[in-house]
């Protein structure tokens, strides 16, 4: 069933819609929740949330690619499971690794001017991303987007893991940079 | 603002940019198998024209050695070449097997339809190209610089 069949269910508030979303992309999602949270179980309560979550949310809007919308869905869930997690101390995983790296572009405090910025920050993102060559940026996505392992990123790029840190480094300078020029705490 | 809130900024990334890492993971794949077939391809090529070249140079070389022309048939190199339906006489009811009733069939009588391959073998070929053919006439003629002929007898020629 294509994309376009599945949300014209979900318009017509079909529950089929949850089956066929199920059949098409739950092993794509499980492989981004799976980099986040470790434990099964957490990772079938989150997709089940995501998929509540876009049965509750794509009325009025209609997504332009569902792929990557379910992606961001699930991906969000995942985090803020994992964040509840390790409140808990139950998480894990590599996006541990991935907080490491991504808090050398980002000053670390809590002032209400900080949480105003915080919210603009998708946006500085985004244009950040458009001043990046499209490998530098698809490096930067399967790492800090779909928290996959630099080695894995290295096998699929064609790359040596050496290769991959390196431009990831120099990919998170760019951005300490920008973020600078932006006005955000460094 | 901490790293997280940086990390939990990444999911407002335009799904276009997400797309796009995504094909271009597809893109190296496919490059991948390409390659490989290609690099498949003109090994196998390369091994085809090696064999053809060396199959039509050694009849050539091996005509202009007996002193006959292209055209001219040469019987014994059709002769045999079934094996299963050849006549060989009585000593396939003796139940001898195919290719030594064949061997000795060849090497009877006066002149020996194999020596040509042996002589070729000795003066035209690189030892690595003669040592590779004598295995493939599997027995039947030994090359070397004596050009024995185990069918026909000890250095007979």
């Amino acid at each position: 069933m294509t994309d376009e069949e599945i949300l014209t269910l979900f318009f017509q508030r079909d529950e089929n819609a949850i089956e066929q979303t199920r059949l098409k992309y739950h092993a794509y999602c499980e492989k981004i929740m799976k980099q986040i949270l470790k434990d099964r179980q957490d990772r079938e309560e989150c997709w089940n949330e995501t998929l509540l979550r876009v049965w509750n949310a794509i009325l009025p809007q209609k997504p332009e690619n569902f792929k990557m919308y379910l992606a961001a869905c699930a991906r969000n869930l995942a985090f803020s499971y994992y964040r509840r997690l390790t409140a808990q101390k139950r998480g894990g995983g590599e996006v541990e690794l991935a907080l490491e790296e991504l808090s050398e572009c980002v000053q670390i405090s809590e002032t209400p001017e900080d949480s105003v910025l915080a919210k603009d920050l998708g946006a500085a993102v985004n244009q950040f991303l458009k001043t990046l060559d499209a490998k530098e940026r698809g490096i930067f996505l399967r790492r800090y987007f779909f928290t996959e392992r630099t080695k894995e990123i290295a096998k699929r790029y064609g790359l040596r893991e050496s290769n991959v840190l390196m431009i990831l480094s120099r990919v998170r300078k760019k951005l300490t940079l920008y973020l600078s020029q932006e006005g955000y705490p460094i | 603002m901490k790293a997280e809130d940086l990390y939990q900024a990444m999911a407002e990334v335009k799904p276009e940019y997400l797309e796009e890492s995504e094909s271009q993971i597809q893109k190296r794949s496919c490059k991948v198998i390409l390659h490989s077939a290609l690099i498949a391809a003109v090994i196998a090529a390369a091994g085809c024209m090696t064999a053809l070249a060396v199959t039509f140079s050694l009849r050539d070389s091996a005509r202009m050695d007996m002193g006959i022309s292209k055209e001219a048939p040469i019987p014994e190199w059709t002769e045999y070449e079934d094996i299963g339906t050849a006549d060989t006489g009585p000593e396939a009811a003796e139940g001898m097997p195919a290719q030594a009733v064949l061997t000795a069939t060849l090497c009877a009588g006066t002149g020996c339809a194999h020596m040509w391959k042996c002589r070729l073998l000795t003066r035209r070929w690189p030892w690595f190209l003669q040592t590779t053919l004598t295995g493939i006439m599997s027995g039947t003629c030994s090359g070397g610089a004596v050009w024995l002929h185990r069918g026909c007898g000890a250095g007979r020629l």
